[in-house]
């Protein structure tokens, strides 16, 4: 694997077992949608079949043949998923610099976020259900906007890199943010 | 005025006005094209009988024509907006100009802007784009607008709302100009509050 380092990714490391979540949690709209396909398809197709004439053999073959490719075309669904998480966690990128937070991510369409200590607004860890089963966290940071909530987040960490990274980015925006008491008051 | 960069410098690509003219052709004209031969293939086993090819021809040459004449129609808005778009990285504001009819100009003071993103999507990486995002806090930059925000990017071009896009931009470019904006945002922050709230 040629992963896409940077110091603050090799101190607080993504999960390989981010790689599975991912791609079981989007597989799963995969397969409830090819099983409905099939529930509604399935019928049609045979109804069609059935109206033409055409030897119940015959038919049956076809069905056969159907089944067979079923889940051969689910199966290379969730092989390309299943390539295409590995190469997302390969290239995200986040790095933790003097001055700015830099996340990148997503390999085919990229999206890159710069984002100044000082504007940071607010920083939580969250987990949905998937992230409890395989014990991953996801740390989000958000400034004054809505892009920056969808695209600043490191997801898929585990619980020590997690803590390591919220603590790190609230020591971070706690040096920026604070300064003497007069300068507030005036 | 002296500015540091400005859509001189660092134009937009005139490749970029093809960005949406190819997006539509992708995205409808092979739409159209499907149907139109479905279309001829129901209406040829229905008749039972081989269907003329004069009226496939004329069918095609129709669909070319209708298809030209949305792409010239997007290609000339699209043109319009970039010959009308244009910024400048000037001394405390950033300054974009738009609007073809209406015309619009937002300054932004450097101590405002919250974030920078770059991105690109699928014509853009075939085309060698990229996309500039800077963002202030801004509810709007006019009344009734608000509403447009709920969409991630509601424009390809130009500011709307809190948010300024410049597209088009080389890699080399892109990368300067956020260098620049950056470094702008550092030393020309406000001073007693450095949020940029």
């Amino acid at each position: 694997m040629n992963i896409n380092m940077s110091p603050t990714r090799e101190k607080y490391p993504l999960s390989r077992k981010k790689i599975i979540k991912k791609t079981i949690s989007s597989i799963i709209g995969t397969a409830v949608g090819l099983f409905f396909i099939g529930i509604f398809f399935g019928p049609i197709i045979f109804g069609m079949l059935t109206t033409m004439t055409i030897p119940y053999s015959i038919i049956l073959d076809i069905l056969g043949k159907l089944m067979f490719w079923y889940p051969i075309l689910f199966l290379i669904i969730l092989a390309l998923t299943y390539l295409y998480q590995r190469w997302y966690f390969e290239t995200y990128f986040y790095d933790i610099t003097e001055d700015y937070l830099i996340i990148k991510k997503d390999p085919i369409t990229p999206k890159e976020i710069t984002i100044p200590w000082e504007r940071i607004q607010d920083v939580y860890v969250d987990q949905d259900l998937f992230d409890r089963i395989f014990g991953l966290y996801d740390v989000h940071l958000s400034t004054a906007t809505l892009a920056s909530g969808i695209h600043a987040h490191i997801d898929g960490t585990e619980k020590n890199a997690a803590e390591g990274l919220r603590t790190l980015l609230l020591e971070k925006v706690k040096n920026r943010i604070s300064r003497p008491t007069q300068q507030i008051i005036k | 005025m002296n500015s540091v960069a400005s859509s001189i410098t660092h134009p937009i690509s005139f490749f970029w006005t093809f960005k949406k003219p190819l997006g539509f052709i992708c995205m409808y004209g092979l739409f159209f094209i499907g149907i139109i031969i479905f279309v001829l293939i129901l209406i040829a086993s229905e008749t039972n009988k081989p269907f003329p090819i004069s009226m496939i021809a004329f069918i095609t040459i129709f669909l070319t024509i209708i298809l030209a004449f949305i792409f010239l129609t997007i290609f000339i808005f699209e043109y319009l907006l970039r010959k009308n778009f244009g910024f400048s990285v000037g001394e405390d504001f950033f300054i974009f100009n738009q609007g073809i009819i209406s015309k619009e100009q937002k300054n932004l003071p450097y101590g405002a802007i919250q974030n920078i993103i770059i991105t690109q999507d699928i014509l853009d990486r075939i085309l060698g784009l990229h996309n500039l995002v800077i963002e202030n806090a801004a509810s709007s930059g006019g009344l009734g607008m608000v509403y447009k925000q709920n969409s991630k990017y509601p424009l390809s071009i130009g500011f709307y709302g809190n948010t300024a896009i410049i597209p088009g931009l080389t890699k080399d470019n892109s990368e300067e100009l956020k260098k620049i904006i950056l470094n702008k945002m550092k030393t020309k922050s406000f001073n007693d509050d450095r949020s940029g709230l």
